[in-house]
C-alpha cells in the first residue's frame, strides 16, 4: 500500500489517498466527529462504455449488484446492512457507478466484507434476474414514457450529443433493456468491476490506521483486474444532429431547453461557465430569471448549469414558459444577457453575487459525510487528485469580466447551441 | 432559541411563525402563501429589485413556506455577512411595502405555478390523495391554493393576513452558526417577532367516519404508470407515545427489506420503488403507502398492498422484525443528526408539531423500551376500524373501474380529472 496524495479541502476536511498493490484507490475523509461513516465505491464505468444494442447495462448491473453472492446469498446483503442501520443505494450516469451506504463507525469490517465480496463474486439467478428486469423496465417507464419532461431530456441528449455515447440514454431503450440476458450482464460485470477500476472512499469520524487495516484485511486479496480504458469515447466527436427538435406532449406548461457544447469536467473553463450560469440564472435579480420570469413574466421557472461530464459537456438553461409563444422574446433576452457578458458589461455586484454563493455552497458541502464522499470520489475516480475542489475555489476568488466575456465569446453560440421546444398537446394547459 | 453551533463559517437561520395555511378561511385558500410571500416583493424603503440586488450580493439564500401548521422564514448566508443580511430582513419583517401590483404579479405566478405542477404525476397524486383523505377540510385543503381561491383574494384581505396574523404570531427562532448564539439574540431582537421556545399545543381532531374504503381515481390521460396511494388517517404530533407506531411503520414499509418492498417490488417486479411513511402534523396526521406499477398491473399492486396492510394491522408484527428494526433505527439515529442543519431542522419541526422539548433526548430510550405488544396495540388503536382510501393517478375507463370495484369492493369510487384542484 502507497499514500498517493494527502490535502484538506478548503483547508478544512483532512484527506489521504492510498493505493492497495492490486490497484484500489482508497480515500479517507475526516469529515465531522460523529461515529459515523459514509462509505462509497465507485467505478470506473458507465453508460457511456456500453455499446450499440446494449444500453441500459450498466445501470441494469448496479441494479443487481445488491442480488447477493455465493457468500451472502439475495436478501442477505441489504438485510445485514439494514441491521447496521445502512442505507444503501446506488447510481448510475454516463461515466461512472457507485454504491454507497452510511453507517455507524463500529460496523465499517462488516461492510467492508460485504464490498470486497460483491466486487468479484456477484451470483445471478434466473428467477431474481427476471424480476429486476421487471423493476427497471418500471422505472423507464416510469421517468420516460410515462414524464413528458424524462422524454424531452432523453430526446435533448440524444440530439445533442449525436453518434457519441453520451448520448444514449443511462437507463437504456426499451427494447435493450428487454433483450439483455445474464451473459451480457456478467460479462460487463466482469470486464469492469476490478480493485483497480475502483474507488473505496470512506468519510466521516474513525480511526484512520484502524480503517486502513480492514480493508487491506477486506480487498487486499482480490486480484487486480483492469483499468478502464477510454481512448474510444476521446477520439469521438460529439456534435448535434439538428439544430431544434420540436415536441408536442400532454403537459400543461411549455418548456424551453437551450444547451451550449461546453468545456469538459476538471478544467478551468468549466469552472468559468457555472459561475455564469450562477451569475445568469442563481438567483433572482440574476438577469434571465429577473427580465424573464418577474419583470416580463415569460416564465414560471428558470435555470441553468453547466454538466458535469467527463469528455464534451454541456451548458444547459431551462425555463418552463407561461406559453409557447413567448420562446422567440425568452431568446432574444438570452442573446441580449450574452452579448452583455461578451462585452464585459458587467456589474461588480453580480460577480460578487455569485462569487459568494458558490462560496457559500462549497462550504456547505463540506458538512456532510456523504457529500464528501461523493465530492472526492468521483474527483479521484475521474481526474486522479483532490486537488480539484481547491483549483476549483481559487477560480472562482479569481473570476474576472475578462474570464466571463471570453467564456461567452467562445462557449455560448448560437450557431452551435441546441433549442427544444415542448409544446402542449392538443389545447391541454387552457384550464 | 433553538441554537446548534457549527464549525464551518456559515450560518443557517429559521423562523417558524405559528401560523399556517390551517388559519386560511374556507373558500381563501392560499391565503398565507400569499401574503408570505407579498413580504419579499420589497419595503417602504427599497423597492423589490433593490432588495432582491442587495440580498443576492451577499450570496444569501432567503425563503418563505408555508405549510399546514406554520410559516417558515428560512435565511443562509456567509457568517461574515450575517449582520448585513439582517438588516435586510429586519427591512422585510418591520417594514413591507404591501405593494398592489405586486400582489397581482404574485397571484399571476402562483396561478402558472399551481398550473405547472399539474404536469408531476407524484405530486398531483399526492396532493388529491391527501385532500380525499381529509375529506377536503382541515388537512386537506391545498396549502397554495386554487385557481378559484387565489383569484377571490383581495389586497386588503392579504395585507390583513400578513399584517395582523402573520408578522404577529408567536415565532420560534432557529439558528446554526459558528458564531455565538448571543449574536442571534441580539440580531433577533431587531426583527419584531413574539419569540416564544414552547411546544405547539393542539387538540387531537376526531377521525371522521368508521371503517369502510373509498378508492379515488384521478384521470390524467397516457399513463402508462399509475402512482398509486393506499392511506388512512394517524395520531397527530401531539399524542403520546409516537415511537412505537413508528418501529411498526418501519416493519410495514419504511426499508428496502420492509414487507411492503418485498411483495411488491422484489418478488413480483411490480413497481420501481414501495414504501410508507407517517406525516405529522399538530392536531392530526396520516399513514400511506405509495408505489407506482404499470397501467395493467395496478389493481393486482393495491390488492397486494391492501393485503399486507391488513395483515400488518391484524396480527402486528413478529419478534424478530421487532429485533431488526430496532437495531436499524439506532444505528440510523446519528444519521439523522448528522450536520448541523439536520439537527436544526429536527429539533424545529419536532416542536412545532407539537412534540415534547426533549423528544430527541429521550427517542433512543422510547426505542429500547417499545415492546412486541406495544408496537402492536399502537398499530391496532391507529388503523383497525378506520376508514381506508385509495388513490390512483391513471387514465380512467369502465375496464378500470370494473376491476377496481370487482377487487377492492369499495364503498365509493369517486373519479375526478388531475385538474380537479384548479377549479375548486
Amino acid at each position: 500500500m502507497r499514500v498517493l496524495e494527502q490535502a484538506r479541502l478548503l483547508g478544512r476536511v483532512p484527506v489521504t489517498i492510498h493505493e492497495l498493490d492490486n490497484g484500489l484507490r482508497v480515500v479517507l475523509a475526516q469529515v465531522g466527529t460523529k461515529p459515523i461513516v459514509a462509505a462509497q465505491v465507485w467505478y470506473g464505468v458507465g453508460s457511456a462504455d456500453e455499446v450499440a444494442g446494449k444500453t441500459g447495462l450498466a445501470h441494469f448491473l448496479e441494479h443487481l449488484m445488491f442480488k447477493g453472492t455465493e457468500k451472502y446469498p439475495e436478501g442477505v446483503f441489504d438485510r445485514a446492512l439494514e441491521r447496521l442501520g445502512g442505507d444503501t443505494n446506488a447510481a448510475t450516469w454516463l461515466d461512472w457507478t457507485y454504491y454507497k451506504v452510511k453507517l455507524p463507525t463500529v460496523h465499517l469490517p462488516t461492510l467492508l466484507d460485504l464490498e470486497a465480496d460483491r466486487m468479484l463474486s456477484l451470483k445471478l439467478g434466473e428467477e431474481g434476474f427476471n424480476s429486476e428486469k421487471d423493476v427497471v423496465k418500471n422505472e423507464r417507464l416510469l421517468r420516460v414514457e410515462n414524464d413528458p419532461n424524462g422524454f424531452a431530456e432523453e430526446s435533448f441528449f440524444l440530439t445533442f450529443f449525436g453518434d457519441h455515447p453520451y448520448g444514449q440514454p443511462t437507463i437504456g431503450h426499451l427494447a435493450d433493456i428487454e433483450g439483455l440476458s445474464i451473459d451480457d450482464v456478467l460479462g460487463f460485470y466482469r470486464r469492469h468491476y476490478a480493485p483497480s477500476n475502483a474507488v473505496l472512499v470512506l468519510a466521516g469520524g474513525f480511526d484512520e490506521r484502524a480503517a486502513l487495516a480492514e480493508v487491506e484485511r477486506a480487498f487486499g486479496g482480490l486480484a487486480k483486474g483492469a483499468r478502464r480504458d477510454r481512448k474510444r469515447l476521446t477520439t469521438l466527436t460529439a456534435r448535434r444532429t439538428q439544430p431544434r427538435v420540436d415536441l408536442e406532449l400532454p403537459v400543461a406548461q411549455a418548456r424551453l431547453l437551450v444547451g451550449y457544447p461546453s468545456p469538459k469536467k476538471f478544467s478551468r473553463d468549466s469552472v468559468v461557465g457555472s459561475f455564469v450560469c450562477d451569475m445568469l440564472l442563481g438567483a433572482r435579480s440574476a438577469p434571465l430569471h429577473r427580465r424573464v420570469v418577474t419583470e416580463e413574466e415569460l416564465a414560471v421557472y428558470a435555470s441553468g448549469w453547466q454538466g458535469a461530464l467527463h469528455l464534451p459537456s454541456m451548458l444547459q438553461i431551462e425555463w418552463l414558459l407561461s406559453d409557447p409563444q413567448v420562446e422567440g422574446r425568452v431568446l432574444e433576452i438570452l442573446a441580449e444577457e450574452v452579448a452583455r457578458l461578451a462585452a464585459g458589461d458587467i456589474d461588480g455586484d453580480e460577480i460578487e453575487g455569485a462569487r459568494n454563493r458558490i462560496r457559500m455552497s462549497m462550504l456547505g458541502l463540506l458538512q456532510s459525510a456523504e457529500a464528501v464522499a461523493g465530492l472526492v470520489g468521483e474527483m479521484v475516480l475521474l481526474d486522479d487528485s483532490v486537488g480539484w475542489y481547491d483549483r476549483s475555489e481559487e477560480i472562482v476568488s479569481a473570476i474576472t469580466r475578462k474570464d466571463l466575456a471570453s467564456y461567452a465569446r467562445r462557449f455560448l453560440d448560437e450557431n452551435e447551441r441546441l433549442l427544444l421546444l415542448v409544446r402542449p398537446k392538443g389545447g391541454e394547459g387552457d384550464a | 432559541m433553538i441554537y446548534v453551533p457549527q464549525a464551518i463559517p456559515l450560518t443557517q437561520v429559521q423562523i417558524a411563525i405559528r401560523v399556517g395555511a390551517t388559519a386560511d378561511p374556507i373558500g381563501q385558500e392560499g391565503l398565507a402563501s400569499l401574503a408570505l410571500a407579498l413580504l419579499e416583493t420589497g419595503t417602504e424603503t427599497l423597492s423589490r429589485r433593490a432588495f432582491e440586488s442587495r440580498l443576492d450580493t451577499l450570496g444569501a439564500h432567503f425563503a418563505l413556506t408555508t405549510s399546514a401548521d406554520y410559516a417558515l422564514v428560512s435565511l443562509e448566508v456567509l457568517s461574515e455577512k450575517v449582520d448585513a443580511a439582517f438588516d435586510l430582513l429586519a427591512e422585510v419583517l418591520n417594514r413591507p411595502a404591501y405593494d398592489a401590483a405586486e400582489l397581482e404579479r404574485l397571484r399571476r405566478l402562483q396561478r402558472q405555478e399551481i398550473i405547472a405542477a399539474q404536469d408531476d404525476d407524484r405530486s398531483v397524486g399526492s396532493r388529491l390523495f391527501r385532500q380525499f383523505l381529509f375529506r377536503y377540510g382541515g388537512y386537506g385543503r391545498p396549502n397554495h391554493g386554487t385557481l378559484a381561491s387565489i383569484d377571490r383574494l383581495q389586497h386588503a384581505d392579504v395585507v390583513a393576513c400578513a399584517r395582523d396574523s402573520l408578522l404577529r404570531a408567536p415565532a420560534t427562532l432557529g439558528v446554526c452558526s459558528d458564531l455565538p448564539p448571543e449574536v442571534f439574540e441580539r440580531l433577533a431582537a431587531r426583527l419584531g417577532f413574539q419569540w416564544t421556545d414552547e411546544p405547539c399545543r393542539g387538540a387531537p381532531a376526531a377521525v371522521e367516519g368508521k371503517g369502510g374504503l373509498r378508492v379515488l381515481l384521478i384521470d390524467k390521460p397516457e399513463r402508462t404508470q399509475c402512482q398509486s396511494f393506499v392511506g388512512a388517517p394517524a395520531p397527530s404530533g401531539v399524542e403520546p407515545g409516537p415511537v412505537p407506531l413508528q418501529l411498526g411503520n418501519t416493519i410495514l414499509g419504511g426499508t428496502f427489506t420492509s414487507r411492503l418492498v418485498q411483495e411488491i417490488r422484489e418478488k413480483r417486479g411490480l413497481s420501481y420503488g414501495a414504501g410508507s411513511n407517517l406525516n405529522t402534523f399538530l392536531s392530526a396526521g396520516y399513514f400511506q403507502a405509495r408505489f407506482f406499477p404499470s397501467r395493467d398491473k395496478v389493481v393486482e399492486a393495491i390488492c397486494i398492498a391492501r393485503d399486507v396492510i391488513d395483515g400488518w394491522v391484524a396480527t402486528g408484527v413478529t419478534a424478530d422484525e421487532l429485533d431488526f428494526v430496532k437495531e436499524y433505527l439506532l444505528n440510523q439515529f446519528h444519521f439523522r443528526l448528522e450536520t448541523p442543519s439536520m439537527e436544526l431542522y429536527q429539533r424545529l419541526v419536532n416542536r412545532l408539531v407539537g412534540r415534547p422539548t426533549d423528544y430527541l433526548e429521550t427517542y433512543l430510550e422510547a426505542l429500547g423500551g417499545s415492546t412486541r405488544e406495544s408496537v402492536n396495540a399502537a398499530i391496532r388503536a391507529a388503523f383497525a376500524g378506520v376508514p381506508w382510501y385509495v388513490g390512483l393517478v391513471a387514465t380512467a375507463d369502465s375496464e378500470l373501474e370494473d376491476e377496481l370495484r370487482a377487487r377492492l369492493h369499495p364503498d365509493q369510487i369517486k373519479v375526478v380529472t388531475y385538474t380537479e384542484e384548479l377549479v375548486r
